[in-house]
């Protein structure tokens, strides 16, 4: 027996089938991570399990939660406990920190529950619904809200926010706080080019911006984020309303506004640091004092203005077409979403009614930054509304929403090279309109 | 202890690391092998169909996959020269160094990116990489003047994968140094001697001594690493302008996992296609590298 050749063909055998079992590996369905016990709160009180320890777990109205809720509003652990002591008769609420939670892998781990007929939980916050409805809704995952949520909740929450979270008529996302795109700007960077105040029309907008660029160097003018859904059609909606979309609820290729948002864009980009192309960028440059306006929800500008402070921070609401025109733009909630296989459909739903009713909730969000969607609070608040709330509310009176559909990240991952061939002036808008739509329509073919 | 109950005992032993292999690893890759003759979307309720090749003839006609096997071909041509041949430069330098409390400090100092999370190399490269407000920039431009505008680095067409590319080296550079020590100290200290008293230059001892004594453990690394072509984190967290750091593995993610109602049995397909060049990629590089005899 050949000895050599007998171990060179083991030591070929073994090194394909190492390399076969790492790339495969790599591209196969694996089980999701599975979700850990929240960290205690900044109160010391235990997260994990809001309820006395002395409840069964096996019998509680389960909820998970991304991580980003707990720190941006701890008063949800609390309240938690609170509510179970106060419903004895209930299961306790057992909130569960899912790191995972925004993201969309965790998504697979409730369509894989599904399959097996069980959920692990009631209530899921964080269901963004322009990506997580469709997929969720067709895959069963999910109970629409509509016969759980109180009529007078659902009064007061705005039109948009309630439009968004509803597919083939049934309201699946419960919204809790929303993101609207606006203009987040420096007053002092401003001042510094002779504005005292933000620009209100687009044609302002490119003469302030050209105006900081040209007189406060090394700070730019204007920064945003090149992704679709965070300038293309806040910008697009801004110029053209609900034409932007088409009937199928994609991008309308062929519309001006769209057509005419690249250009504003390009326009824009020339005032812009080359920052707005990596993947945080936008926001770093305006968080280091490189860039006196940003084109983002508030959130991302309050975040950035900790680093230089809130009293030379300002938000305003998005430009308009013309002076004195109606400033319009795209928002996107976060809700609540019911899984089809929860065990407490009714407790649960009466658990994010007294959430949803509680002003430490809402004073929760509030202070972090994030907009509510209760319509009565913006005027409960009154005088003392924070002025960045108050453009939000401006602006989420005559919101746009991004309707859910099936392929919306597949049309925007193919549509961001060619948006960014326009903002470097590789291609004309028109070009890149049809060169998204051919992409899209290819992509789709192949996949479907 | 008798024979049957020795032999029972040693199934015993091996059980577990063979039922987490069948379950962790085999099933999957059956199972990816299984989908990808089917249309299966994860998020639909209708079961996989059978489809024959239809799935692998639209691959291999998608410029997303050619295209994206090319991208991580050069990526992995990119990380090969850092990740082996550094660390073994790294490795005989430090093999030398006579001192005992400099040898340590050099290897914890080399050692050092190795036990840093994922999360945090990618976060503090992604601000060195930052145009305006990046060290390297801030280096490049602003302190040493080497280059008049800003490089874009990880969002230029250009600079995208050769950046990633550097940031794999001087993460993985100590802790491959650190295996390449670990061998240089297995090879007898009489035959470098020898060599010596024979005359022998200092890169002659390399070439002929250290070199054909290493090349196990040269070939093993070179088959491991070899899982670079199948990237992916890497590719997502840093994202890129355009299609720049679309390679087969993320594309092949993207289709399981984000798009759509979640098309696993494409997805598998096209890790499929990969892991079969992967395959080839390997075999390569174990005929390139092989030695007669082991010593």
């Amino acid at each position: 027996m050949n000895t050599h050749r007998d171990s060179s063909f083991w030591s070929r055998l073994t090194t394909l089938c190492v390399a076969l079992a790492f790339g495969v590996e790599a591209c196969v369905p694996t089980a999701p991570v599975a979700p850990v016990a929240a960290p205690p709160a900044s109160g010391g009180a235990p997260a994990a399990t809001a309820a006395p320890v002395a409840r069964a777990a096996s019998d509680s109205i389960q909820i998970a939660l991304p991580g980003y809720a707990f720190s941006l509003n701890p008063e949800i652990v609390r309240l938690a406990q609170v509510y179970s002591d106060e419903h004895p008769d209930q299961p306790p609420i057992k909130l569960t920190l899912s790191a995972q939670a925004q993201d969309l892998i965790d998504t697979s781990k409730f369509l894989l529950e599904t399959k097996e007929q069980r959920s692990s939980f009631d209530a899921w916050f964080g269901i963004t619904p322009f990506i997580d409805t469709v997929k969720l809704v067709e895959g069963g995952v999910l109970d629409p809200w509509d016969s759980y949520l109180p009529a007078d909740i659902k009064a007061d929450i705005f039109p948009s926010n309630l439009q968004e979270g509803t597919y083939q008529g049934k309201l699946y996302s419960w919204p809790q706080i929303t993101s609207v795109t606006g203009l987040n700007y420096r007053p002092s960077l401003l001042k510094a080019a002779g504005y005292d105040k933000p620009p209100t029309t687009w044609d302002e907008m490119l003469k302030v911006t050209g105006d900081v660029d040209a007189k406060t160097k090394p700070v730019r003018g204007v920064s945003f984020d090149t992704r679709v859904w965070r300038s293309l059609i806040p910008l697009s909606v801004s110029l053209g309303g609900d034409s932007a979309f088409g009937a199928d609820g994609y991008l309308n290729w062929s519309d001006p506004s769209v057509s005419g948002a690249l250009d504003l864009m390009a326009k824009l980009a020339k005032n812009a640091p080359p920052d707005i192309f990596t993947a945080t960028g936008d926001v770093d440059v305006f968080k280091t004092s490189q860039s006196a306006t940003l084109i983002k929800y508030v959130d991302a500008g309050i975040t950035a203005a900790k680093a230089f402070g809130m009293n030379d921070y300002a938000f305003a609401p998005l430009p308009a077409a013309q002076a004195g025109g109606k400033s319009r733009t795209v928002q996107w909630g976060t809700g609540f979403a019911l899984f089809k296989y929860a065990k407490h459909k009714k407790e649960v739903a009466d658990f994010i009614s007294y959430l949803v009713k509680s002003d430490d909730y809402q004073n929760g969000w509030i202070n972090s930054g994030e907009p509510i969607v209760l319509q009565s609070w913006y005027t409960k608040l009154g005088d003392k509304t924070p002025a960045w709330l108050a453009a939000n509310s401006a602006m989420l009176q005559d919101a746009r929403f991004i309707p859910p559909t099936k392929d919306f990240l597949q049309m925007a991952t193919v549509t961001k090279p060619w948006v960014e061939k326009v903002l470097k002036g590789e291609a004309t808008s028109q070009e890149a309109l049809q060169g998204s739509k051919a992409d899209f329509e290819a992509a789709l073919k192949r996949t479907s | 202890m008798n024979r049957a109950l020795e032999r029972w005992a040693g199934v015993a032993f091996v059980a577990p690391a063979v039922l987490f292999f069948g379950v962790y690893t085999l099933y999957p890759v059956l199972r990816a092998f299984y989908l990808s003759f089917t249309h299966y979307e994860f998020a639909s309720s209708q079961p996989p169909v059978f489809v024959g090749f239809n799935n692998y003839v639209t691959a291999l006609q998608d410029p997303m996959v050619i295209g994206g096997l090319g991208k991580a071909l050069w990526f992995t041509a990119l990380f090969y020269p850092g990740a082996i041949v550094l660390p073994l430069a790294v490795a005989l330098l430090l093999d030398r160094v006579q001192h005992p409390a400099a040898g340590g400090v050099y290897r914890v100092l080399f050692y050092i990116p190795a036990i840093i999370p994922s999360p945090l190399i990618f976060a503090l490269w992604r601000w060195m990489y930052a145009p305006s407000t990046g060290l390297i920039n801030f280096l490049v431009v602003d302190t040493l003047h080497i280059a008049a505008t800003r490089p874009l680095w990880v969002a230029d067409p250009h600079w995208a994968m050769p950046s990633i590319a550097f940031m794999e080296w001087w993460w993985g550079l100590g802790q491959m140094a650190v295996f390449f020590l670990v061998s240089l100290n297995n090879i007898s200290r009489d035959l470098y001697e020898a060599a010596r008293i024979d005359g022998a230059s200092e890169w002659q001892v390399i070439r002929r001594i250290t070199l054909p004594l290493l090349r196990p453990t040269i070939l093993t690394w070179v088959v491991l690493k070899i899982t670079v072509f199948a990237v992916v984190v890497e590719m997502l967290v840093f994202g890129g302008t355009g299609d720049t750091l679309m390679t087969w593995a993320r594309y092949a993610w993207e289709n399981a996992f984000v798009y759509g109602l979640l098309n696993v049995s494409y997805g598998a397909t096209v890790g499929w296609i990969g892991a079969i060049v992967m395959c080839v990629l390997a075999f390569i590089a174990h005929r390139l590298l092989r030695s007669e005899s082991y010593v």
